[in-house]
């Protein structure tokens, strides 16, 4: 895991503490975190271990101090040692290599929410297909529970089975031997149980490596989630896509902010009026509660454009006067409907 | 069943939920459990649920605001439900209760209203209470170990009303007990990959610590297939390597306390012990595990003066002394109107505890301090402590005796629990030698080969035998 650290350090150019990669890694809702993400292009590894404990993750980074991986510049800044490059070179490749989309799905969560629910689906299915309605079940939170009793609401077992199965041989079969049988066997039947990734890590890879494998595939799946699915997963591929609801325009600017553009960049790109992105930007902010608000206005002058709308009945142009020019219309419609959308932001 | 109180003492498994889950069925009204151990109440509305139990449902303090609502909102369809003890401190949970008919209170794990059970949870003491203002349902009180004194203090706390009691003997006849006196660490390991060669499967190892269990798993790994289970694991591999077990797929399976609690196993053949439990009532209950099916099955004690040593320090550690309050407790206290659960660095025991110690003697109202608390509150409470620290070390100094007596090993639980001894063949170690025991049948995996056949034998199993 330090490796990885290491590896997301090489690529903040020098200007960072080891504190960039692991507030990365853990999915910090900082203005700089999210900066550092799409200033970098670091969207993979974005909120990969967010189940990590920062204490472990700050083991980690003191690991690379000791071994003489990376020293300290200042206070704000580490270099990387030659021994560190060296030790960098080693697992390159399969950090390289291994597809994943963090930002995407981990940010929010939703690779844990696809996980627990097909694990559970699955073990659910293939139970009732052999006769049998009892079971212990596999590990699953609230969520993936409710998501799988709505799904046997409405389609029955053999349905889902079917479903199931069609589209899990043709998502595995665009990968490798090792990585599909690596996805079947964390799975549960009733003629045997799932292992866990400690017990299906082939010998001579590095454990933490499996894991990185095992999320790859599962965001691929979200990824294939759509009209290739089974039907009865849309809708929760849907949410997994995207939790919040857009309007497609507005998803589209979503999809390209995402990938690193910033406004000016997904206007040129799209040959639309900024003002029409800036739109889209403040409809995202309205659904979606880690939106960056911050990336747009800081921390105080949040504050004071709600002091100000509280004071003012909330009417831009009122509000606009109080704030007079610190603010410009755009960050005050985005600051406010970060607040009024549906879970408002941390904004403080 | 005839509207009459009851406590059942029912040592290890033999269907404690079926008590009440058949009487739920058949009364109008809603049934109420209490018990305290939040997960293994998770996974018994998950077991009901899966039978078809729709109307079951249980509210904890893990589940979100909405969550909560939710239950509250369906309650009047509800046919049971679960809680744990602090849920019925809130008065809105109360009130809502008070508004249905209850059938029947069951009280899980009734010896934790004891400071005489090997593991007291202060917030049972106040169920008295709560059973009082739900207009007196039927209670009935289940444990699994209880000595005389533990018994007699369930019925007066719980204010039980002539109560029809139902005990089952400790004395599992088909274990064979084992202890034997290890010098040193070396030769507890030395000994313990003698035994799992030579014990019959399956197998739990108990350990003291996450790493031993780990380093259990590894050696036991090297000729078995072993996994280890501690709370360090997240709950998806602890439910991984529960269910793995369960089926047979791992034959040894080395844990730490954490596991066992609701695991419905019934032909695990041995139990070695790498650690000494802090009171026989914990060991009878560990050691109960092996043989639920009836059939011969032995216990292994294996521990010396380490043992002793990493448990007398686990006891002394778990309470805070005197100082310790005088220190991190009463600066707070004086700073805040609200008794402060998150600034404490105590586990959460502790501070339940001492608020309700706070509650009792009327300093604290509702969660608030009616007065600023000075040095002698803070004193009394530590007495307390002091008092539980003591109880504590007495049940361990039985731990002791029992494994370093030369007395019948069977005799001394039975006499702990104050019940009779019977001679019996393939006793213990004290009495005799070990019993040839053979290992339950073991799982055989049919492997498939492929991912291709394992989608197949998962979507289809229907059509295993078509797989070659």
């Amino acid at each position: 895991m330090d490796r990885l650290l290491l590896h997301i350090f090489m690529h903040m150019n020098g200007q960072r503490s080891i504190s960039g990669p692991v507030h990365i890694l853990k999915g910090k809702r900082s203005s700089q975190t999210i900066q550092d993400i799409h200033l970098f292009r670091l969207h993979k590894w974005a909120g990969l271990l967010r189940h990590t404990s920062y204490g472990t993750l700050w083991e980690q980074a003191q690991r690379l101090r000791d071994q003489g991986f990376i020293e300290p510049i200042s206070s704000t800044v580490d270099s990387v040692t030659q021994s560190g490059l060296d030790a960098e070179s080693v697992s390159r490749k399969v950090f390289e290599n291994v597809r994943l989309s963090g930002w995407k799905y981990e940010w929010e969560g939703h690779t844990d929410d696809c996980w627990r629910t097909l694990n559970l689906l699955i073990q659910t299915a293939s139970h009732l297909k052999a006769g049998r309605k009892q079971f212990i079940p596999v590990y699953a939170d609230t969520t993936a529970k409710q998501n799988v009793r709505s799904l046997f609401r409405e389609a029955s077992a053999e349905q889902i089975a079917e479903g199931l199965y069609e589209w899990l041989y043709r998502e595995l079969l665009k990968r490798s031997r090792s990585d599909a049988e690596l996805f079947t066997d964390s799975l549960s039947g009733p003629d045997r149980s799932g292992k866990t990734l400690g017990q299906m890590t082939s010998s001579g890879e590095v454990p933490f490596h499996t894991w990185l494998r095992f999320r790859s595939i599962l965001h691929d799946l979200i990824e294939s989630g759509g009209p290739e699915s089974p039907e009865c997963l849309n809708t929760l591929f849907k949410q997994w896509k995207q939790k919040k609801e857009l309007t497609r325009s507005a998803e589209k600017t979503r999809e390209l902010f995402m990938a690193g553009y910033d406004l000016q960049q997904i206007a040129a790109e799209r040959r639309l009026k900024v003002s029409t992105i800036e739109d889209h930007f403040v409809e995202m902010a309205a659904s979606d509660p880690e939106f960056p608000v911050d990336v747009y206005a800081a921390a105080e002058l949040q504050r004071e454009i709600l002091q100000a709308a509280s004071t003012s009945g909330g009417r831009l142009r009122d509000i606009r006067e109080r704030i007079g020019e610190k603010a410009d219309y755009f960050q005050i419609r985005l600051v406010l409907s970060s607040r009024t959308g549906k879970g408002g932001t941390a904004y403080l | 069943m005839k509207g009459e109180d009851t406590l059942a003492v029912l040592p290890t498994g033999g269907g404690k939920t079926l008590c009440y889950d058949l009487p739920s069925r058949m009364l109008q009204g809603l049934t109420v459990v209490v018990s305290p151990l939040v997960s293994l109440m998770q996974d018994q509305v998950t077991q009901l649920q899966s039978q078809g139990r729709r109307r079951v449902e249980s509210l904890t303090g893990q589940l979100s605001f909405q969550e909560k609502k939710d239950i509250l909102y369906r309650l009047p369809q509800l046919n049971m439900l679960f809680l744990s003890p602090e849920m019925l401190q809130s008065e809105r949970i109360k009130e809502r209760l008070k508004q249905l008919t209850i059938s029947l209170f069951v009280v899980d794990e009734a010896h934790c209203i004891s400071q005489w059970g090997h593991e007291f949870r202060p917030d049972y003491k106040s169920l008295a209470g709560v059973i009082e203002e739900l207009h007196r349902p039927v209670v009935l009180a289940l444990t699994a170990t209880a000595t005389p004194q533990v018994e007699a203090d369930i019925k007066e706390l719980l204010k039980l009303n002539h109560p029809f009691i139902y005990r089952r003997s400790v004395n599992r006849r088909n274990i064979f007990l084992e202890a034997v006196k290890v010098e040193n660490r070396e030769e507890k390991w030395e000994r313990l990959e003698r035994e799992m060669e030579a014990l019959p499967k399956p197998m739990i190892i108990y350990t003291g610590t996450r790493k031993e269990a780990e380093e259990a798993a590894a050696k036991a790994g090297r000729n078995f297939s072993a996994a280890c289970y501690h709370a360090g694991m997240s709950p998806e591999e602890r439910r991984a390597v529960q269910l793995q077990f369960v089926e047979g797929s791992v034959s040894v399976l080395a844990a730490t306390n954490a596991f066992g609690m609701g695991i419905n196993k019934k032909d695990i053949r041995s139990v070695v012990h790498l650690y000494l439990p802090p009171s026989l009532e914990q060991y009878v209950q560990e050691t109960g595990r092996a043989g639920r099916d009836g059939s011969d099955s032995i216990a292994v004690l294996l521990a010396g003066p380490e043992e002793e040593r990493l448990q007398m320090h686990l006891i002394q550690s778990a309470l805070p002394e005197k100082s310790d309050l005088f220190r991190y407790m009463l600066p707070v206290f004086q700073q805040q109107i609200d008794f402060p659960h998150e600034t404490l660095p105590f586990p959460e025991v502790v501070n339940r505890t001492a608020e309700h110690h706070f509650e009792q003697s009327g300093l604290l109202k509702n969660g608030r301090f009616q007065r600023v608390p000075e040095r002698e509150d803070i004193d009394r409470l530590g007495s307390i402590y002091e008092a539980r620290r003591r109880i504590k070390l007495r049940q361990f100094e039985k731990m002791l005796s029992f494994y370093t007596d030369t007395e019948c090993l069977r005799k001394q639980i039975l006499r702990y629990f104050q019940e009779e001894a019977e001679a019996q063949q393939n006793c213990c170690s004290v009495c005799g030698l070990r019993p040839e025991i053979a290992s339950s049948q073991l799982f055989f995996s049919n492997e498939e080969t492929g991912w291709e056949n394992r989608l197949i034998q998962l979507f289809y199993p229907e059509r295993r035998h078509e797989i070659t």
